[in-house]
């Protein structure tokens, strides 16, 4: 009976018609709402809330009433008092622990005046619910309503099967279609991709398949021309003038011959009567270092171990066989240059049939191999033993490499003779000329007209220009505020000289005044200032933001192009041709740029430069760097990898107290086309280095 | 003693502030070092009443609950030495609704307490003084009492 009055209760609240209880229950029913009016009534006033359920305003209300005054929380355990306010029973009996007084009136209350409400925890749970099924997805409605057990006839659940059926086969068929398509995108891709590698495969394939033809006619012609060959030969060795030219056929063919090719011809009367004249003319002593290069140049074929010279170089073909072979695809895809080319074209003998790529391949090939190491031909040691800072910061060849001078922080420009320091051994070598300057030097550069013209940048930022005879002076420029890192004279107009400094700027200067003809304002300092050599105008500045600024001096106010790459600040910028520039980074780094089209070629890799300035210094074919490991690294222009190093023994140290480890090369400078080379260390050691096999 | 029904009471708190709040007031839990939330301390703001000698001002307003809340009521503090006869030197409010003995019940909420002091600051309950100066001006020189009402009001402009 206490049921069904329950049931009676809720039927004015579901406004729905439902079948209602007999007439007997509906009597009980009202008397027990009579008897229950305050319960009733908060569950009136919440259900009649519900309707309103979508109106966000109207939500706050119900939500209001159905929430605990003390905690704030939906009702748990819905307690009622005296004075008739609910609450969650942990909460008013924790209240009523400390005071005995109602939390929203004050009345007088006690927990003996609490009372259980049955009918407000079950109309919460209910409109909870109801919540709960507002927001749930309507498959939780649908397994709720099967879970229920609801009336549902078997046709009609036939038929919801059905749909459900049909619905999965659908969905299943599309996911299925989705995967088809991706594994057909990707293997489309992929064949893409594979014939692509084909066709570049098959083309480097046809390369090198015409080149091994063109190789093998060009061998057979050799063979059929032997004694033409011959008699060319001893035609050059009687003109002076052409002593330089004859070594290279030779050794290029050095390349392509056997081994056991080889005997008859270093066996032959020609290679005799070369090794005989040389030694006569070695007797020549004014012209004596000269020779000696010229012997050095030409020891390869007349050297009686030529098999073992060639296997040397087939296995530095291996050692850089990768290198070598990513250059060579490089120049058969691209093509060489129309100028080198022409180039070949004069120095060639019966190249017919020559790809231009194959060529300029060709001649990277034999210069790379034919040199693998540096060998020490003169050393000396400059500079008072009690000077503890030796560091020698520039080293530099004249116009006509006859002098060299050296500069750094001893405050003095030194002059040596070439000649004498290499053909006259001794424990100390005297310079020349000696110039003492008021300041530590940072680099030197010799004027390409004047022979005795040399001008110095110091740490003072003071550019002057010496005269190396009188030993005196010339000219002095002022105007850099901070240290001047380098100075380079132009090559077309020997009155001219650029400077770069740490104060940012870049002036260029005449010799003919004193003040600045051009001042360039870098924001960043200024390590290297390098004219270009077929152009006065052409000015490369490496600079301590990473970048190579690239000027025309008849626009000053923007550069031409900035060459970005480099990760850490550009100590050197160096010429190899007037299209070729080098420069050298303390990122461990050389690299090479193309000023013309105005792009990156290579980076070079192998020697370690972290904060010194190591000196870089290049030539046609090899760029020249020193190393902070107390080695000099020499690059071949087409090769990333070092071609040759030399370490400095610091054995001879006269200074215990200097730590042995921290020695750096300072500086190198390329004799002019030539394999020769002079470097120095910190250390003030000064060595005369060449290229050899 | 509450058994950590403060925190929970507090968490409340802040979700029902951030659905509704009124106009102008600003009440949030002070954020520590480490960038969670100290639900213990909030920091509030409260606008001076439009067509007030208060209008204009947005006077700060600390909240302290202690873990006896809602059983305790909060202790609610101005910058020391607020202009108010009300108000303690220390910036403490006196209020019923504040005060454990008299008018706090546990059924008051933050929106209750913040809009109480608003009513607070423009209808002074001189039974009740909290600070001499406030006082004293309020009851024997109504006109310089407004005039520092008004000087207060520019001293906390809107923080836009």
């Amino acid at each position: 009976m206490g049921d069904s009055s329950v049931a009676g209760a809720l039927v004015p609240s579901v406004p729905k018609p439902e079948p209602a209880p007999s007439g007997d229950t509906s009597a009980a029913a009202a008397a027990t709402t009579a008897a229950l009016a305050m319960p009733e009534e908060a569950g009136m006033r919440a259900a009649s809330a519900s309707p309103q359920g979508p109106a966000e305003e109207g939500e706050g209300p119900a939500d209001r009433d159905l929430l605990c005054p003390i905690c704030m929380a939906v009702i748990k355990d819905a307690f009622l008092t005296a004075c008739g306010h609910s609450f969650c029973y942990m909460c008013i009996v924790t209240h009523l622990s400390n005071k005995s007084d109602c939390p929203c009136c004050g009345h007088y209350l006690t927990k003996a005046q609490l009372y259980p409400n049955f009918l407000l925890d079950k109309v919460l749970k209910k409109i909870s619910a109801q919540q709960i099924a507002k927001t749930a997805s309507p498959i939780d409605q649908f397994r709720c309503a099967l879970q229920q057990g609801n009336e549902m006839g078997v046709k009609e659940l036939d038929s919801l099967m059905t749909l459900i059926a049909e619905k999965k086969r659908q969905m299943e068929q599309q996911e299925s279609e989705t995967n088809m398509q991706i594994l057909l995108v990707f293997l489309h891709c992929l064949r893409k991709q594979k014939l692509e590698e084909l066709n570049e495969i098959q083309t480097d394939l046809q390369y090198i398949k015409e080149d091994i033809s063109s190789v093998e006619r060009h061998r057979a012609e050799l063979y059929r021309t032997k004694e033409r060959y011959s008699m060319k030969l001893r035609m050059l060795l009687d003109e002076p003038t052409a002593q330089k030219m004859w070594p290279s056929p030779i050794d290029k063919a050095s390349c392509r011959f056997l081994p056991n090719s080889r005997t008859p011809l270093s066996g032959s009367c020609p290679g005799t009567l070369q090794n005989k004249k040389l030694d006569l003319k070695a007797q020549v002593s004014h012209q004596g270092f000269q020779r000696r290069d010229a012997l050095t140049s030409s020891d390869p074929p007349n050297s009686p171990i030529q098999s073992g010279n060639v296997i040397a170089r087939k296995r530095r073909v291996q050692a850089q066989f990768n290198e070598l072979q990513e250059y060579y695809l490089q120049r058969r895809r691209t093509g060489a240059q129309a100028r080198r080319q022409e180039e070949r074209d004069i120095v060639a003998m019966n190249r017919e049939g020559y790809h231009a790529g194959l060529q300029d391949f060709q001649s990277v090939l034999t210069t790379f191999t034919r040199y693998s190491r540096l060998r020490v031909i003169a050393e000396l040691r400059h500079g008072d033993l009690f000077h503890s800072a030796n560091i020698v910061s520039s080293i530099e060849f004249d116009r006509d490499d006859e002098l060299f001078a050296t500069a750094g922080v001893s405050k003095r420009i030194k002059v040596f003779e070439f000649s004498t320091v290499v053909n006259e051994p001794s424990d100390v070598h005297c310079p020349v000329v000696e110039m003492a300057t008021r300041s530590k030097l940072s680099c030197l550069s010799w004027n390409k007209y004047s022979k005795n013209i040399i001008a110095s940048s110091d740490y003072e930022g003071i550019v002057t220009v010496w005269d190396v005879q009188t030993r005196q002076s010339v000219m002095e420029y002022e105007e850099h505020e901070k240290r001047a890192w380098s100075v380079d004279f132009s090559r077309t107009d020997s009155s001219m000289l650029v400077s770069g400094s740490d104060d940012c700027k870049v002036k260029v200067w005449c010799t003919n005044q004193e003040a600045s003809v051009i001042n360039i304002d870098m924001k960043a300092n200024i390590c290297s200032v390098k004219y270009n050599p077929g152009s006065s105008f052409y000015v490369a500045v490496g600079s301590a933001d990473h970048h190579i600024h690239y000027f025309d001096l008849r626009n000053p106010s923007s550069p031409v192009h900035i060459f970005g790459g480099h990760k850490k600040a550009v100590s050197y910028v160096k010429f190899l041709s007037n299209n070729e520039l080098a420069s050298a980074s303390t990122d461990s780094t050389l690299r090479l740029w193309d000023v013309k089209d105005n792009c990156p070629v290579r980076t070079f890799r192998g020697h370690k430069n972290e904060k010194n300035f190591v000196g870089l210094s290049v030539n046609n074919e090899y760029i020249a760097c020193g190393s902070e490991t107390n080695e000099v690294f020499v690059y071949h222009k087409a090769i990333s990898k070092p071609a040759a190093s030399h370490r400095f023994v610091s054995s001879d140290l006269d200074d215990a107290d200097d730590d042995p480890g921290s020695y750096f090369i300072s500086a190198v400078c390329w004799k002019s086309d030539s394999p020769t080379m002079l470097t120095a260390n910190s250390q003030g050691t000064i060595k005369v280095l060449v290229l050899a096999p | 003693m509450s058994g950590g029904i403060a925190r929970g009471r507090l968490a409340e708190e802040r979700k029902a502030w951030r659905k509704n709040h009124p106009h102008g007031f600003v009440a949030r839990p002070e954020t520590l070092a480490d960038g969670s939330a100290n639900l213990m301390v909030w920091s509030c703001t409260i606008p001076g009443k439009q067509g007030t000698d208060w209008e204009s001002g947005y006077y700060p307003l600390t909240l302290h609950f202690s873990e006896d809340y809602p059983s305790k009521p909060p202790k609610c503090k101005f910058p020391q030495g607020f202009f108010h006869p009300n108000v303690y030197p220390s910036g403490t409010v006196c209020l019923s609704i504040l005060n454990e003995d008299s008018g706090w019940r546990p059924a008051i909420t933050v929106k209750q307490i913040l809009v109480g002091i608003q009513d607070l600051l423009d209808q002074p309950n001189p039974a009740d003084p909290a600070q001499t100066d406030g006082y004293h001006l309020f009851i024997q020189d109504p006109t310089e009492y407004k005039r520092r009402v008004r000087l207060q009001a520019k001293q906390y402009p809107a923080l836009v």
